[in-house]
């Protein structure tokens, strides 16, 4: 996870006066962020607390119990949405993934900089817009009086409006959008790292397109594939906006749950959720992980 | 088509490129129509042409409140995560501190936590404190300096790691004392991160919602909130227009930053392009 830092060897900067101050300096440096992560960690171990404590509605009991963590494992209720929440998080990251690639692919192959400098702002552009817009967008694209829909009635074999919102369907389609420029913008800087001669070299020898792409450039841009799909998936398995607004209560994932949980004030119910969530993005995390250094150690043998 | 044509691109991914850009676009390209749909039920096709949906929207007060929470919270957190990120950055890149992997390690933490679950938990400890925190602006700067943090560092270090020590000690061989070097001879060389750090802090603090949500009062709510519960009720097309409205500002925002942005190397600064091995 260390993304850029350290570029350089760190070189001391001299001061030939006070060697207490040079010495203290990068420390001092470092408080005010160690400050806010300091409250980030107390937060987090004040929520763990909270998982050990009983439902009494609005105050918080000083007695110790793990009923909480026992209602929620010991219900099929709550893994159903577990598996809910992975199953719309792996659909989301396979679409977006399959996406992002030809869109990557023909991306840094525009030659002519203007076309160029356009597609990457269209491409771009929606990150600069709140999630709430994005949402509110399809909402009226995919309504049953939307324009999706107006247009598919006009089909031979479509007699009435498709379902498209406040559905699973729905959800997956706007979290694909929200999320294509996550999974676009690693690939883009893999495939621009891609040595073009590596595939002169394997057309020459006489290798068909698909070859060159299967056996070459597909196999080199591999850790850009799984870099944004562990970018997708994590945000796609605690997505909340996106989900609520399309799946109008109908989709039932853990973000959710949390939400509705705290709203009705059953505080640690919703802190056991909230770990939930967090340990499965921390699973899929570590397999995103180790797949891009089986893809490393591949490369090397 | 031309410029794009190169040896060996299989044709029809031109077609799904071209597909792609029209998904990516197509949602807010029905926003700003729709803005400007006579008809309160948002049906297509539009029902005539009207206007009315921007007043209605600029004189909405809950609309009003939240601009002002949101840019203001905005700005707050982009002051202090520009101060408390690039100190961070500057220590990490310039100095052998002891432990650096660890602590960059560390800084990345809160992206791998659910934003709710970060709203939740500071919504916790703001209450447990009793520090007055919540449902103010001081306790959404704080969560939102939290969550842009690592980020701004990220910006920083590869802003500080391209930037040649040669110049800083150059100053230093010529007399100048430490404060003096980072002053006069690091600070403007930081000029790009600091423009790229400050737009990517401003505008998701802006647009935050999943953990602002938990630490808002039903009085006090940031723009995106008060569009959220607008949107859970009804779907008229004064959000459009208020979405047009910020589409615009955005727009705006690009064109003003995108000569720096394309002169500058923007695209090595950005945290996801990074090689996360």
């Amino acid at each position: 996870m260390s993304v850029g830092v350290g570029a350089r060897p760190g070189r001391r900067l001299e001061s030939k006066r006070r060697p207490l101050v040079r010495a203290a300096l990068p420390f001092l440096l470092l408080v005010p962020s160690g400050l806010v992560m300091l409250l980030f960690v107390a937060a987090l171990l004040l929520l763990l607390s909270y998982t050990f404590r009983p439902y009494t509605s609005i105050v918080i009991e000083p007695v110790w119990t793990l009923d909480t963590w026992k209602h929620f494992l010991t219900s099929s209720f709550y893994w159903s949405i577990v598996i809910e929440t992975v199953e719309l998080a792996s659909i989301v990251t396979l679409a977006t993934v399959l996406l992002a690639y030809p869109t990557a692919w023909v991306l840094v192959q525009i030659r002519n900089r203007a076309l160029s400098v356009v597609c990457y702002i269209v491409l771009f552009s929606p990150l600069l817009v709140s999630v709430v817009v994005r949402s509110y967008g399809w909402l009226l694209l995919l309504g049953d009086h939307g324009f999706v829909n107006a247009l598919l009635v006009r089909l031979p074999w479509i007699h009435s409006p498709v379902r498209l919102v406040f559905n699973f369907t729905g959800v997956t389609i706007a979290l694909v959008h929200i999320l294509l420029p996550f999974a676009v913008f690693p690939l883009l800087s893999v495939l621009r790292q891609l040595p073009p001669n590596v595939r002169e070299a394997a057309a020459d020898l006489g290798a068909p397109p698909w070859q060159v792409f299967l056996r070459v450039s597909l196999p080199l841009s591999l850790p850009g594939v799984v870099t944004g799909a562990q970018i997708v998936f994590t945000l796609a398995v605690s997505a909340w906006v996106t989900t609520v607004l399309l799946g109008g209560g109908r989709v039932l994932v853990l973000a959710k749950l949390v939400y509705d949980n705290i709203s009705n004030l059953n505080w640690p119910l919703g802190a056991v959720e909230c770990f939930v969530l967090m340990v499965t993005a921390l699973i899929a995390l570590a397999i995103f992980g180790r797949l891009n250094r089986a893809i490393y150690a591949g490369k090397e043998t | 088509m031309e410029g794009m044509a190169r040896r060996g691109t299989w044709p029809p991914l031109y077609v799904l490129f071209v597909g792609v850009l029209i998904f990516t676009i197509a949602p807010l390209a029905i926003v700003i129509v729709n803005s400007f749909n006579a008809s309160s039920y948002s049906l297509w096709p539009p029902d005539g042409f009207s206007t009315k949906w921007y007043s209605i929207v600029l004189s909405y007060q809950p609309f009003q409140d939240g601009f002002r929470i949101s840019v203001l919270v905005g700005l707050g957190a982009t002051a202090v995560s520009l101060v408390v990120g690039s100190m961070a950055a500057f220590a990490l890149v310039r100095y052998r501190v002891p432990g650096r992997n660890l602590i960059q390690t560390a800084y990345f933490a809160p992206l791998t936590v659910p934003r709710v679950a970060i709203g939740f938990a500071l919504f916790s400890i703001f209450i447990a404190s009793r520090s007055q925190l919540y449902g103010t602006l001081p306790g959404l700067i704080v969560a939102h300096t939290l969550i842009v943090l690592p980020f701004v560092i990220t910006i920083f270090a590869s802003n500080l790691g391209a930037i040649n020590p040669v110049y800083e000690e150059a100053a230093q061989d010529l007399g100048a004392g430490g404060l003096r070097v980072f002053w006069s001879v690091t600070l403007p060389q930081m000029r790009t991160g600091f423009a790229v750090a400050a737009l990517f802090a401003f505008m998701t603090s802006f647009d935050e919602l999943e953990t602002s949500i938990f630490l808002v009062r039903p009085d006090i709510n940031t723009l995106p909130i008060s569009m959220f519960f607008y949107l859970e009720q009804q779907q008229t097309p004064a959000l459009a227009a208020l979405s047009t409205l910020l589409i615009g500002l955005a727009v705006l925002l690009v064109l003003i930053s995108l000569p720096l942005l394309l002169r500058g190397g923007w695209t090595r600064l950005i945290p996801v392009g990074g090689n996360r091995s």
